[in-house]
């Protein structure tokens, strides 16, 4: 899927990083500035909220835009949608009913300069 | 009198039932969406021949992935048969030899190449054939799958190994460089199971119910996994008796 969601994105002229470990994707970003940080809640070994929080610690990093790529529905987010507000989430989609489409748009819309 | 109980047990057991359906269906929303982005995909390239002809390796090991859990699923639901079905002298050897053949262009997919490794001679163990093949083929994919997600890394290794345990048992597992698997996340993710995303959290999405499925087919036929080591590797074992009857033959 990761290959896929690269794939659309690179042909739409975005430079893709993708990582599978939270720690790699904090070091990578930390290396190599990014623009927006998609991710999932689902993550091996750590959920994607405490990845979320890790990164919001750094100051360099609170502004970051960040759009929520997930398995889990919104609806059953639960507690955790709370802490979203500190998170500053910019967009949250459920993967079965976003179309790669709708999720490339929501990015370049939170690229856009109306939206800095 | 007996009524009370045998209520209870298929309260029980239809409790069960349903957390793993439950975590079943959360799995086998993953093979779908692959599915369904690499028609994504596919469109956005204009369907390219060279698009197309990679895309369809991509769907067809996706749709082989559900199906293995659907099928695994299938044999879970008649596990309380089990007891039922006949047991018969099976050689530990050629079962895994079996499962790594079958799962080799799977495995290759993930950049993950299968030995098979049974240590001395191991007299052939008294197991439902057809049992312990789906477990070990569900637990096998679940965790090439887990390996390639846990670490980014340019090939993997995965020895499909067993060997003499204590008390006549054969022990025979998935051995991997995966973090995270033991008995207590084993048995955390057992009771968590139905109620959590991720019942093992050290597994990404999609890789516990394998996992699970295989635990409760082995747990109809002998015993639940159990962590276990295999030439300095880690990974899930089964124990299965040593066939008494051939012992002699």
């Amino acid at each position: 899927m990761a290959a896929n969601i690269t794939g659309v994105f690179e042909a739409n002229g975005h430079i893709i990083d993708w990582q599978v470990d939270p720690q790699e994707a904090i070091i990578s970003v930390d290396v190599q500035p990014v623009d927006l940080i998609i991710s999932e809640l689902i993550l091996a070994g750590r959920s994607g909220v405490e990845f979320l929080y890790e990164l919001r610690s750094y100051p360099d990093w609170q502004k970051l835009p960040v759009i929520i790529y997930t398995n889990v529905p919104a609806r059953e987010v639960g507690v955790s949608a709370q802490s979203f507000g500190e998170l500053k989430i910019d967009a949250y989609h459920y993967k079965c009913s976003t179309p790669l489409i709708d999720l490339l748009k929501s990015v370049e819309s939170c690229l856009s300069p109306a939206a800095a | 009198m007996n009524r009370k109980p045998n209520r209870h047990l298929a309260a029980t057991q239809l409790a069960e039932q349903k957390a793993l359906l439950i975590a079943l269906s959360d799995d086998l929303t993953l093979p779908l969406l692959q599915i369904k982005t690499s028609l994504e995909f596919l469109e956005n390239q204009k369907y390219s021949k060279e698009a197309v002809a990679q895309q369809s390796r991509v769907m067809a090991m996706s749709a082989d992935t559900g199906l293995q859990l659907a099928e695994a699923y299938r044999l879970v639901l008649h596990s309380d048969k089990l007891h039922d079905l006949p047991l018969e002298p099976v050689s530990i050897g050629a079962v895994l030899e079996e499962v790594a053949h079958e799962l080799s262009k799977y495995a290759h997919e993930y950049a993950t190449e299968l030995h098979v490794d049974v240590q001395g001679k191991l007299t052939p163990v008294l197991a439902h054939q057809p049992s312990l093949m789906a477990a070990l083929q569900c637990l096998s994919a679940s965790l090439i799958r887990a390996q390639a997600a846990q670490t980014q890394q340019k090939d993997y290794h995965i020895i499909l190994g067993a060997h003499r345990s204590g008390n006549n048992l054969v022990a025979a597992g998935v051995f991997t460089n995966i973090h995270g698997l033991s008995d207590r996340t084993l048995r955390a993710a057992r009771s968590l199971v139905g109620h959590a995303r991720q019942p093992l959290p050290a597994l990404p999405a999609g890789a516990a119910s394998g996992v699970l499925i295989a635990d409760m087919l082995c747990s109809a036929m002998w015993q639940p996994l159990r962590a276990a080591a295999h030439k300095n590797m880690s990974g899930l074992a089964v124990g299965v008796p040593a066939s008494k009857q051939l012992r002699f033959v």
